[in-house]
């Protein structure tokens, strides 16, 4: 509403605002001949309508970019204006005369608001009108140029995309000697699909109403329902061997695929078995080894499918560390070169008491040549024994000797030990 | 013959519509413009007139226009003389009473300029008006 008059040029109404947006109207006598005429020119008239549309947008454009410059201007004279309590200036009287005159009140400017409307405002005030109303006209510029760009967009795209241009339709053909012909065989195809189905249901009740194949199918029926107890049972168990396995990772995959397959070649076999007598079915039924049944099963069913690993022993025997005359493990030097070393190394490992006296009696009879905490050199002065067998025959007791495991007065013992050992003897 | 007649027939209708109309839109626009300039003149008669009759030569205040409906007082001190737009932007001091002559003489001349161009608007309709009556001779012939 503040912007309803425009300064100087040309008195503009409220309603002028309204009219200065364009509005996309089709020219009605275009749309009229549009109605008449089947072969109407659609890309002509878009075109015709949106230049019209854009012709408008530009000259509102051009309408505001004026109004807000006027406003710029105004604003400038506004800021000089107060500097001078007054100015000589030829004062327009009339439309094309002037007068001499002065500005009397530089800081009394009188501001039409509108609808006869005026207020009294000082310079600055009238600088800050100003500046809203050149905002007012920023927006409205920018809004038309989004406005314009649409209707550019509008009118483009269309011609774009083709709108006009390969007009399909989908036609389906209406044969009035094939459609009947089409319901004939229809007819038959279904009546013949009826018959079928009434014969097979026939079939069904005679099997039924025959005492003895009632009994037969009763006995069916057990055996089927026995077979899936047996499924059951055999899963729930394999699902508890799953549980081992999974300790032992690497055959794991293997056999669930494995179990993956019994399942499949299970069910196979019983549905194409479920006639055979329930004695040969418990012969066929896996055992519950790991693999066998799934092996047995498989072999019966499907040979190509099954896999086969074959392997031989090599003549080989396998190597003895101790015997071996290549040297394998560090702790290997200990036993090819004992003369040379006159005492066995240290361990790195922190001696305990109870470990001293558990084992330096026995480390005699088992000395694989691994390092130690053997600490007397009686071995090593002797020559090496041959070394006992991984297993032995018979357990024999061990003897343990005390006081051989005293040890000398001069090593460090703990107070604690020495006390113990005293009371002991 | 039918073809030679449909082909003058053409020819007409395009001296119609691309010369005379054409003419005639230029007529009157420069009526439009002498009218205006005509009523700007009777209000600057109006005015001076005002002035003369309320003696104003000790001055007077007025709102002046600063554009945008903004307005700053302005006074006016010597209201004896006056400046006339004589055209092409220049501005001549004029006495209040040689300028009402200036006005009216003004005025006069473009009274003459408006006859002048009503002269030619009527001769261009009735040129067309023939032309136009020349076609449908030729359409019953």
């Amino acid at each position: 509403m503040l912007l309803c008059e425009e300064g100087g040029i040309e008195p503009l109404n409220p309603l002028s605002f309204f009219k200065l947006i364009p509005v996309l109207v089709v020219n009605p006598i275009v749309k009229m001949h549009d109605v008449g005429n089947a072969s109407v020119n659609y890309p002509q008239l878009l075109h015709q309508t949106y230049n019209e549309a854009l012709l408008r947008n530009e000259l509102a454009q051009k309408h505001w970019q004026k109004l807000k410059e006027e406003y710029m201007t105004l604003e400038s004279f506004l800021n000089d204006l107060p500097k001078e309590l007054s100015k000589d200036v030829m004062v327009p009287v009339a439309p094309r005369a002037l007068m001499r005159g002065k500005i009397a009140h530089s800081n009394e400017i009188l501001v039409c608001l509108g609808q006869g409307y005026f207020v009294k405002r000082s310079a600055i005030q009238a600088v800050e009108i100003c500046k809203r109303r050149e905002k007012i006209c920023s927006d409205m510029l920018e809004s038309l140029e989004k406005e314009r760009n649409l209707f550019i967009g509008r009118q483009e795209l269309p011609l774009q995309q083709d709108a006009f241009g390969g007009v399909r339709e989908i036609i389906e053909e209406y044969n009035e000697e094939e459609e009947t012909h089409w319901k004939a065989e229809h007819k038959k195809k279904e009546r013949e699909y009826r018959q079928k189905l009434a014969e097979l249901r026939t079939k069904e009740k005679t099997a039924v109403v025959d005492e003895e194949s009632l009994w037969q199918r009763l006995d069916e029926l057990e055996l089927q329902e026995e077979l899936e107890e047996e499924l059951d049972r055999l899963h729930a168990e394999e699902s508890d061997m799953e549980e081992e396995e999974d300790e032992e990772g690497e055959e794991e995959d293997d056999e669930e695929e494995e179990k993956g397959n019994e399942r499949d070649t299970k069910k196979e076999g019983m549905q194409s078995e479920k006639d055979l007598p329930k004695e040969e079915m418990h012969a066929k039924c896996p055992s519950l080894g790991r693999r066998v049944s799934f092996a047995a099963l498989a072999g019966d069913e499907n040979e190509d499918e099954e896999l086969r690993i074959e392997f031989h022993h090599s003549n080989v025997s396998p190597p003895d560390p101790t015997r071996s005359e290549i040297i394998q493990s560090p702790a290997e030097l200990y036993l090819h070169f004992k003369n040379v070393f006159l005492t066995e190394p240290k361990s790195i490992l922190k001696k305990t008491s109870s470990y001293e006296n558990s084992f330096d009696n026995t480390f005699g009879e088992d000395s694989h040549g691994e390092v130690t905490e053997y600490e007397s050199a009686v071995d090593l002065s002797s020559p090496t024994p041959p070394p006992p067998p991984p297993i032995r025959e018979e357990v024999v007791e061990r003897v343990t000797n005390v006081s051989s495991s005293t040890p000398a007065a001069d090593r460090p013992v703990s107070r604690f030990k020495a006390l113990r050992q005293q009371k002991k003897r | 013959m039918t073809r030679d007649v449909s082909e003058k027939i053409h020819k007409y209708e395009i001296f119609i519509n691309d010369v005379l109309k054409e003419d005639l839109k230029k007529i009157h626009f420069l009526r439009d413009k002498v009218l205006h300039d005509l009523a700007e003149l009777g209000q600057l008669k109006n005015t001076l007139e005002t002035y003369i009759d309320m003696d104003l030569e000790n001055g007077f205040k007025s709102q002046m226009s600063l554009g945008c409906d903004f307005y700053v007082q302005a006074n006016i001190n010597d209201a004896r003389t006056i400046f006339i737009d004589i055209g092409l932007g220049h501005y001549l001091e004029f006495s209040l009473k040689s300028a009402l002559i200036y006005v009216e003489k003004r005025s006069a001349m473009l009274q003459k300029q408006l006859q002048k161009l009503a002269q030619d608007s009527a001769d261009n309709k009735a040129t067309i008006k023939l032309v136009l009556g020349g076609i449908q001779e030729l359409q019953k012939g």
